[in-house]
């Protein structure tokens, strides 16, 4: 008799028990994929302010530096290009995130060059509306530099959670796949020295 | 001879170990201190002694004013190095580590100053829930316009306390104030004539329909009896007086100057309103709300964080 109950029993016990373990994991991911993708449309945010300022800033440039139109135009072709590559969050591969990364890049180095233009403008450098544009733009790519840096923390932790065993094993069952990392910089994205 | 040899030996050994220049040591993120935690009412964080006593004793006074009204916690650090770092970043980690703000508002600001020749700058750092009020465009003029002039010259003691009472103003004006503040004069301002017209349009209407009236009251008509424009008025007569329950009757009079004819224009008057009656208005509930946890006692921020907004002035 109580061979038989001992015999319900453990079954019963042992699927509680996965149950809570499976409940417990699985909801973790789903909360921690979550706060990838939070962190990922600050780092989009972020470009996206930048994409604002941009024909604003040409605009201005364009009053003072006529003979810079082959620089200007660079800027505005990298800006186009780079309002084109967008990520769908679901979808945060390697090679989406490199792609993202690299039209970000060109306009970043784009931009560069144009600053480096602009010193030749000293009129152009002491207009009020173009050096707080400036001010923008510079704290705009400080907040892109922060948002990046915080997405591959979350990012970390989240790919960490899923990789560990035994949580792998339900990650494999669920589709959570790993999110990529944000790349160091690549050399096009510092400001460029400049040498005399 | 050999004295010689030593005394440029041990000079040498001396720069070596102590260079000059190196008298402060540079800072890191942690190695400045956080005043806060032993007085919460103290804003400056001044390691390397570059603003005086009188200037901290200021700063906090509006500091500690404006955080008691709006709960923004404003953070003031003057070092004077911190080595190879990127001023920027420095301040958006010093900004994390000490999470200056309201955890839940994110309303912390950092003035960060360093004085090292080649590093020298002022750096805001805006909380993310204070970057809708003070956007970096903002931040770079209160710089440019109160800190850079001075600082240029040296006088971090004034370029900072400047800073300060213009950015606790700024934050604690309407927005019209703030344009003054700013030194904004966007194009597009309205015109003297509109903005006259705006504020003052109602005031002069409200003029204009009086004078109208009593104009049209007084002016000359023409008498009845001798035909000239000479019957003008003269006073009005109270026959009976208005009260609560019942209207009043008054008269004009008008008078001919030509040929002494008087005329009566009877008029009813309306009713005297009672004043809105209700008991006596209480106000109060005031309370004591707003303790600070005693006059010393320390504390840490709020938890506050960074997006990295701000903005930065090297000079």
């Amino acid at each position: 008799m109580s061979k038989k109950i001992l015999w319900i029993a453990i079954p019963v016990v042992l699927l509680i028990v996965l149950f809570v373990w499976f409940k417990g994991v699985y909801n973790n991911m789903v909360t921690q994929d979550e706060g990838v993708k939070t962190a990922w449309s600050q780092v989009e945010n972020q470009y996206q302010r930048r994409l604002d300022l941009i024909p604003n800033l040409v605009n201005t440039v364009k009053g003072y530096a006529t003979h810079e139109r082959e620089t200007l135009e660079g800027v505005v072709n990298a800006r186009a290009k780079a309002t084109q590559t967008n990520i769908n969050p679901e979808n945060l591969t390697e090679e989406s995130l490199k792609q993202f990364q690299a039209t970000q890049s060109e306009l970043s180095s784009a931009l560069s060059r144009l600053m480096v233009v602009v010193e030749r403008y000293p009129e152009l450098k002491a207009n009020e509306n173009f050096k707080e544009l400036q001010a923008q733009l510079e704290g705009t790519e400080n907040r892109i530099a922060v948002e990046r840096q915080r997405f591959n923390e979350v990012a970390r932790g989240y790919n960490t959670y899923i990789r560990t065993f035994p949580n792998s094993i339900l990650s494999g069952m669920f589709g959570f796949f790993p999110k990529a990392y944000f790349s160091a910089e690549s050399g096009a994205e510092k400001a460029p020295k400049v040498e005399f | 001879m050999t004295d010689v040899i030593y005394k440029v030996v041990l000079a040498g050994l001396l720069l070596l170990f102590f260079p000059p220049g190196m008298a402060a040591t540079d800072h890191t993120v942690e190695t400045i201190p956080n005043v806060r935690l032993t007085d919460r009412t103290n804003h400056v964080s001044n390691p390397d002694d570059i603003l005086s006593e009188n200037t901290i004793r200021n700063i906090n006074m509006y500091l500690q004013a404006l955080e008691d009204s709006t709960g923004i916690e404003v953070a003031v650090v003057a070092v004077y190095s911190i080595g190879d770092n990127d001023a920027r970043m420095f301040a958006t980690d010093l900004f994390e580590h000490w999470g200056i703000g309201k955890n839940a508002d994110d309303n912390g600001l950092l003035i960060q100053l360093v004085t090292e020749p080649s590093q020298r700058s002022v750096v805001f750092e805006t909380g993310y829930g204070l970057e809708g009020v003070l956007p970096d465009a903002i931040c770079y003029r209160l710089q440019q316009r109160y800190m850079i002039p001075d600082m240029k010259d040296g006088n971090y003691d004034s370029g900072m306390l400047n800073g300060v009472i213009a950015v606790t103003d700024y934050l604690l004006s309407s927005d019209y104030e703030r344009q003054a503040i700013t030194g904004d004069t966007s194009e597009d301002d309205l015109p003297f004539w509109a903005a006259f017209l705006m504020i003052m349009g109602f005031p002069i209407t409200l003029i204009l329909i009086v004078l109208l009236s009593t104009y049209i009251k007084h002016r000359p008509r023409v008498c009845p009896k001798c035909g000239q424009k000479t019957l003008v008025f003269v006073r009005q007569q109270t026959i009976q007086r208005a009260t609560y329950t019942s209207e009043g009757l008054v008269a004009d009079i008008y008078r001919c100057k030509n040929c002494g004819y008087t005329e009566e224009q009877k008029r009813r008057t309306s009713r005297i309103r009672r004043e809105a009656a209700g008991g006596p208005i209480i106000m109060g509930g005031g309370g004591f709300g707003g303790s600070r946890g005693g006059g010393f006692s320390g504390g840490s921020f709020g938890g506050g964080r960074s997006g990295g907004g701000g903005s930065i002035s090297r000079f």
